[in-house]
């Protein structure tokens, strides 16, 4: 039984340490928040406020899916940008146009809340043309939004 | 068992241990029918701004999905009357397709509700869509790549529809 464990142990912290491993390891960025859906939702839009950006829409995707006869618990999509980059970058490039405003997906999972979005640095192969600063600042920010939304009372 | 967070995991850590274990079946990719090269399908329009937004929302509409609401792309952001007109979203969705997508995983919704965007822009108008495809491969999970194939066919079908 020990035996098994330790092996299990040693093959996971084989995987988490491979350079292939890494190279995908962050298509997506999730966190786990220990709060209440409606708690964790202020906390998500004070934060995205606080990293200078502000919010457009806030569409509410449980709504929509219990009007039509489906049970589902909370799950949100916020929507936000800032309008001169959004002015330019749409400008500039219009096949990034499909990508903004940027948004993060909130859900509730029993009593904690899910926040996540698409690695911003996922796009960069797709759009060569934009500067890399812009999607390595969105990451950054993103990364920023999270750790807000964890940390605020 | 125990579970791996008490080992001191995260569940960051866990989505992507599972992810990768998921590669070793050796695929579903790689799609060989679909282009999964482009961050979007595109088509440009013969037709008008107005004219296009309206046939999109025709298509959609014959596509038994419904219509959510249609908003400039900067709408929310800038000063209420200041929005550009030339940029515009079209958002829909079939609550039954969607439902079915978020019982498989529901970090899917993050790519919903669907969404076509008009723009005009230099005189020419186009149609776009972000390529599901590329979203399915976040995920490595043969059902929802499923989801997402069907998905792709129904924009590339909604973008010929509105732009024939």
């Amino acid at each position: 039984m020990r035996t098994t464990k330790v092996t299990m142990n040693i093959f996971l912290f084989l995987l988490l340490t491979s350079t292939a491993f890494t190279s995908f390891a962050e298509d997506l960025i999730m966190m786990r928040i220990k709060q209440t859906f409606p708690e964790t939702m202020v906390n998500l839009q004070s934060a995205i406020k606080q990293t200078g950006y502000k919010i457009s829409r806030v569409q509410r995707v449980d709504i929509g899916l219990t009007k039509s006869g489906f049970k589902t618990d909370k799950y949100r999509v916020v929507f936000y940008g800032k309008a001169d980059e959004v002015n330019q970058l749409s400008i500039k490039h219009p096949d990034i146009i499909s990508f903004l405003p940027l948004k993060i997906s909130i859900f509730a999972e029993n009593n904690e809340t899910i926040i996540l979005t698409t690695n911003p640095m996922q796009l960069k192969r797709f759009f060569k043309d934009i500067p890399d600063g812009t999607f390595s600042r969105w990451y950054k920010d993103i990364n920023t939004i999270f750790d807000l939304t964890n940390t605020l009372d | 068992m125990m579970s791996y967070i008490a080992h001191g995991l995260s569940e960051k850590d866990i989505n992507n241990i599972v992810k990768y274990i998921r590669d070793f079946e050796g695929g579903p990719y790689p799609y060989k029918k679909y282009d999964t090269k482009s961050a979007i399908i595109k088509v440009d329009s013969p037709y008008s701004l107005e004219e296009t937004i309206s046939n999109v929302k025709d298509a959609i509409l014959g596509k038994n999905f419904k219509l959510i609401r249609t908003q400039q792309v900067n709408k929310g952001l800038v000063e209420n009357g200041k929005e550009n007109n030339n940029q515009v979203i079209i958002y829909f969705c079939n609550f039954n397709f969607l439902n079915k997508a978020l019982a498989i995983d529901p970090r899917v919704g993050m790519f919903l509700p669907c969404r076509i965007t008009v723009v005009q822009s230099e005189g020419k108008v186009s149609i776009m869509a972000t390529n599901p495809l590329n979203l399915a491969s976040f995920f490595n999970n043969k059902e929802l790549n499923e989801v997402c194939e069907e998905m792709h066919d129904i924009y590339t079908e909604l973008l010929e529809e509105a732009s024939l």
